[in-house]
């Protein structure tokens, strides 16, 4: 029995029933009639057919026309071009460039890694259930990709004035393959120095880039290279994912710095890797060597301590410790020795920060394109363990926990994103006990977090629903706890269920986060404000800069939701 | 347990901190100030400055509704239209209502509104509102009446405008909506008792038409037309239904945005109507005429209306945006209203309450029509 506000809508009621059908008709068909037939058939059946094709294709030709002709002919891009990095970077300090080209190459790279350990992965699962893998015929990816290709060209051709722009273009395609590649299984030398050759020729143009530190530079390259040949050799999947997210963490932390929480996110990209290092040692060591894991976990407790007795680390680090030593008391010393490894290897990502020690661009500085990709990134990643806790709280048999986490949910769907983003600009901070106060960029980013923490709660929702009843009722079967059957058996079902609309949810904030610039935050939509307000351009382009704005957030949004309607087919979520 | 725990401690050091900081910055934490006057003037409105916060939420509220009200209608016929279009078997048709579904669906509501208030007006053929230049007026052929007056800033239309006896006319014809009902209820009794066919449509509105023809003609002519004029200061329009550019761009804007996701409801519930649904109307030989009518469409109804109703509260929300046109409902009074030094917390909380008001009255209405097309016990 859960709480009805009246005015929510289940999201299993009609919203999956629509979604299976449209995934199903869109699925591409190629048919191979005659050219003269087609016509017939399609544009000329019937005489009213022929009435509306003649009107529409009219209609359609003017249109069509008016358009390519304002585009070429009557358009004045000067104040797209001249303010190019404007609108990709905002007012971020020019002379820092060189990291957003080096982060670029990151994420293509970790984009690379993180496609191919799903091709793996997809291949691995295939081979364990005997199911041959369904390809992808070249001809989708064309129908995805063209339209981001499309907004890239326009924005070299009508943007670039040096060859540079072209050639950080090419490094990042070069850096995804590359990342790609490491992924297959190479047999001989030769396809080895072919995989690597892109691979070189990205780090030579790291170094060819504008200014960038030749040192810098080159340590990037190495490490790249090294933890790309370490994945090629290995094959492993979780390494896959690991160095992918790893690769992925580092280029946002090029921007952003090594400073303060990166650790964090370093720890969490390694992850996979160490739980499966650690799962493989706990097999070969003795059951006394769980003791040594607690002791680790205690010796780290008592360091942090006497460093910050009230800090968010040590409670953390006193909680595992008083869980994994209970079980561990009753013989099941399993929990301590995961807890003892993530511990060091917490401790060994906090050493790599502090080494790196880069330090940041304050993202009060960034803007432009940039910072609607982080911006929506940022919250839709900080926003899923949120919206996962509410989802479970929603479905808890504890009444206070479920009323809170739907009122919560039910609050935040009923009112606007602006009211929430003026909530962060008037008053949010007014809530912490912090005597800075928090930027622009950030107190949106907490209100976007707020915002889609309810939405992927409902999300999630749906996807536990989805599961059949009978999985937790086979999980008691075999006397599991129900944290167990939680964790175990209904989330990764479920979650495997709702990766389609998480990509959809993704898109939806990527495009509310043009709202930022409402509250004055320079985003890809604000910077249009700047570019106006300068000398040559007062008055002057208004329409053509919104046309670009307008192509640019279709072109990605197009793709991505392209993307994820191939890869709901792909994963056949309907079917289950 | 622990996590409810943690949550109350969290949420209580959280008020405590909001308190504090509200205290320090001496922000008031009382509601007195719905009632101080607002202190600022509304575009194009003859809302008086001295007039208290609280009328001005009120004013706020009402031009929501007026932007929700006409938007939905709006989304709802073209999206019908153009989701029906994206299954034409005519290839024309079906790649421009493709073209527009996706043109639509990925680019962010705010650069569509921002979009059409450029195209409509500040680029649009439309001359100058101003003393010294004249705005488009259109007059009823034949006649000076002015249907419409069109300008860059300031639209005014014709409008139906209450006169003498105008109150007895809208009783007597709430009573010819009663008996309109009374009409359709016997009609459809009297089909399910004798297969007669039951033209419901025509006998309710048969009694509404009647009703209200003889009221009119009873009472004198209690309704009359209100026609927009220019002011002699050329400055307002009078009469009529007066309005400005940013409610044309937002409504319109919303009206097109929405659109497209409700044509790919409609398009996908039309789609998820099982197949031998078709088939078996085929094989009674329906006409498509009757296939779409009888056999498809009220089971496409069913299925798209939750998601529909979630596309109106979306656009209701998506009102909100209205402040980048510079028309003045709730949020964007809200937002003038703080910085013109009311608290703002309150004003936020206020804010929010409206739009969970508004949710909730649309989504009441639509859930009890859900609930009359949705199967019992499926």
């Amino acid at each position: 029995m859960s709480m009805d506000w009246g005015y929510t809508v289940e999201p299993s009621e009609g919203g999956s029933e629509i979604m299976h059908a449209l995934a199903e008709a869109d699925a591409p068909r190629h048919s191979d009639k005659s050219a003269g037939k087609w016509v017939k058939d399609n544009l000329f059946n019937t005489w009213y057919n022929t009435i509306i094709t003649l009107v529409f294709g009219i209609l359609a030709a003017w249109g069509g026309f008016k358009a390519l002709k304002f585009i070429f002919v009557t358009a004045r891009w000067e104040p797209v071009a001249e303010n190019i990095e404007l609108f990709m970077l905002g007012l971020y300090p020019r002379a820092e460039v060189p990291r957003v080209v080096v982060q670029l190459f990151l994420m293509s790279g970790a984009g690379g890694l993180i496609a191919g350990w799903l091709k793996a992965r997809a291949a691995a699962t295939a081979e364990e259930s005997g199911v041959e893998v369904v390809k992808t015929p070249i001809r989708d990816y064309v129908g995805s990709y063209s339209a981001l290709v499309l907004f890239m060209m326009a924005t070299l051709i009508v943007g670039a004035d040096t060859i540079g722009p072209w050639l950080v273009l090419l490094g990042s395609i070069l850096a995804a393959v590359t990342g790609f590649l490491a992924t297959k299984p190479l047999a001989n030398p030769l396809t080895k120095i072919i995989l690597l050759s892109p691979l070189l020729l990205a780090a030579g143009m790291l170094t060819r880039v504008q200014d960038l530190n030749n040192q810098a530079a080159y340590t990037i390259a190495i490490i790249a290279i090294v933890l790309l040949v370490i994945v090629n050799l290995s094959q492993s999947l979780t390494l896959m994912l690991s160095a992918g997210m790893l690769a992925g963490v580092a280029g946002f932390q090029t921007l952003s710095g090594t400073g303060g929480l990166a650790w964090i996110f370093v720890l969490i990209a390694i992850l996979p890797i160490g739980l499966e290092l650690i799962a493989k040692l706990t097999e070969r060591l003795p059951a006394a060597a769980a003791w040594v894991g607690a002791a680790i976990v205690a010796a780290a407790l008592v360091w942090r301590a006497t460093v910050e007795p009230t800090g968010v680390v040590t409670i953390v680090l006193a909680i595992i410790l008083i869980a994994a030593v209970i079980p561990l008391l009753r013989g099941d010393g399993g929990l301590a020795m995961r807890a003892g490894g993530v511990v060091v290897l917490a401790v060994l990502s906090w050493a790599a920060c502090n080494a790196a020690d880069v330090t940041g661009i304050d993202w009060s500085d960034w803007g432009g394109l940039q910072l609607n990709l982080v911006v929506a990134g940022a919250s839709t990643v900080l926003a899923f363990p949120i919206g996962l806790l509410l989802a479970l709280g929603r479905r808890s048999s504890l009444p206070v926990v479920r009323y809170m986490c739907t009122a919560y949910i039910e609050v935040i769907r009923g009112v606007p994103l602006i009211s929430l983003l003026l909530m962060g600009a008037f008053f949010i901070g007014f809530f912490l006990n912090s005597d800075t106060p928090l930027s622009s960029v950030t107190r949106a980013t907490i209100a976007i977090t707020m915002f889609a923490a309810a939405y992927i709660a409902e999300i999630v929702r749906g996807g536990l629903q989805a599961v059949a009843k009978g999985q937790t009722e086979a999980g008691q079967a075999l006397g599991l706890p129900a944290a167990k059957i939680t964790r175990l058996l209904i989330l990764p079902q479920a979650l495997r269920a709702v990766i389609p609309s998480m990509v959809g949810q993704f898109i939806s904030l990527f495009k509310d986060t043009s709202l930022l610039s409402i509250i004055a935050i320079l985003e890809f939509l604000g910077v249009r404000e700047i570019v106006h307000a300068q000398e040559d351009f007062r008055g002057f382009g208004i329409a053509e800069s919104l046309v670009y704005v307008a192509f640019g957030f279709w072109a990605l949004s197009f793709t991505m939701s392209r993307e994820s309607q191939r890869l709901e087919r792909k994963l056949d979520v309907g079917d289950r | 347990m622990a996590a409810v725990v943690i949550v109350f401690f969290t949420l209580r050091w959280l008020l405590n901190n909001l308190s504090t900081n509200l205290e320090s910055q001496g922000i008031p934490t009382d509601w007195n100030f719905l009632d101080a006057p607002a202190g600022f003037a509304i575009r194009d409105s003859p809302f008086d400055p001295e007039s208290s916060i609280k009328s001005l939420l009120w004013v706020g509220i009402r031009n929501t509704a007026a932007i929700a009200s006409i938007g939905i209608i709006m989304a709802l016929i073209l999206g019908t239209i153009i989701g029906i279009g994206r299954l034409s078997t005519n290839w024309i048709v079906n790649k421009l209502s493709t073209l527009y579904v996706e043109t639509f669906r990925n680019i962010p509501v705010l650069v569509i509104i921002i979009f059409f208030g450029f195209a409509l007006f500040t680029f649009g053929p439309l001359p100058v509102f101003s003393p010294t230049s004249a705005p488009d007026i259109i007059t009823f052929p034949g006649t000076d009446v002015n249907l419409a007056i069109v300008s860059k800033s300031r639209l005014g239309f014709l409008s139906i405008q209450n006169g003498e006896n105008s109150g007895i006319f809208w009783i007597i014809m709430l009573a010819g909506l009663v008996g309109a009902i009374a009409m359709w209820i016997w009609r459809s009794r009297v089909n399910e008792r004798t297969g007669q066919a039951h033209h419901r449509i025509l006998y309710s509105l048969g009694v509404l038409v009647t009703v209200g023809v003889v009221a009119f003609l009873a009472l004198g002519a209690p309704l009359g037309w209100s026609s927009p004029v220019v002011s002699e200061s050329g400055r307002i329009i009078i009469g009529g239904i007066a309005t400005n550019d940013g409610y044309i761009a937002i409504t319109l804007a919303l009206g097109v945005y929405t659109a497209s996701h409700i044509a790919e409801i409609i398009r996908g519930a039309i789609l998820a109507v099982a197949k031998g649904q078709s088939e078996a109307a085929n094989a009674l030989a329906l006409s498509g005429m009757q296939r779409y009518r009888f056999i498809i469409l009220p089971q496409a109804i069913r299925i798209a209306l939750p998601s529909i109703i979630n596309q109106f509260l979306n656009l209701v929300k998506n009102s909100s945006l209205a402040i980048v046109v510079a028309f003045p409902e709730i949020t964007a009074l809200t937002k003038t209203a703080i910085g013109n030094g009311n608290p703002a917390p309150q004003m936020i909380l206020l804010l929010m309450a409206c739009y969970l008001a508004f949710s909730l009255v649309i989504s009441l209405v639509l859930n009890i029509v859900n609930r009359r097309f949705q199967l019992v016990g499926r």
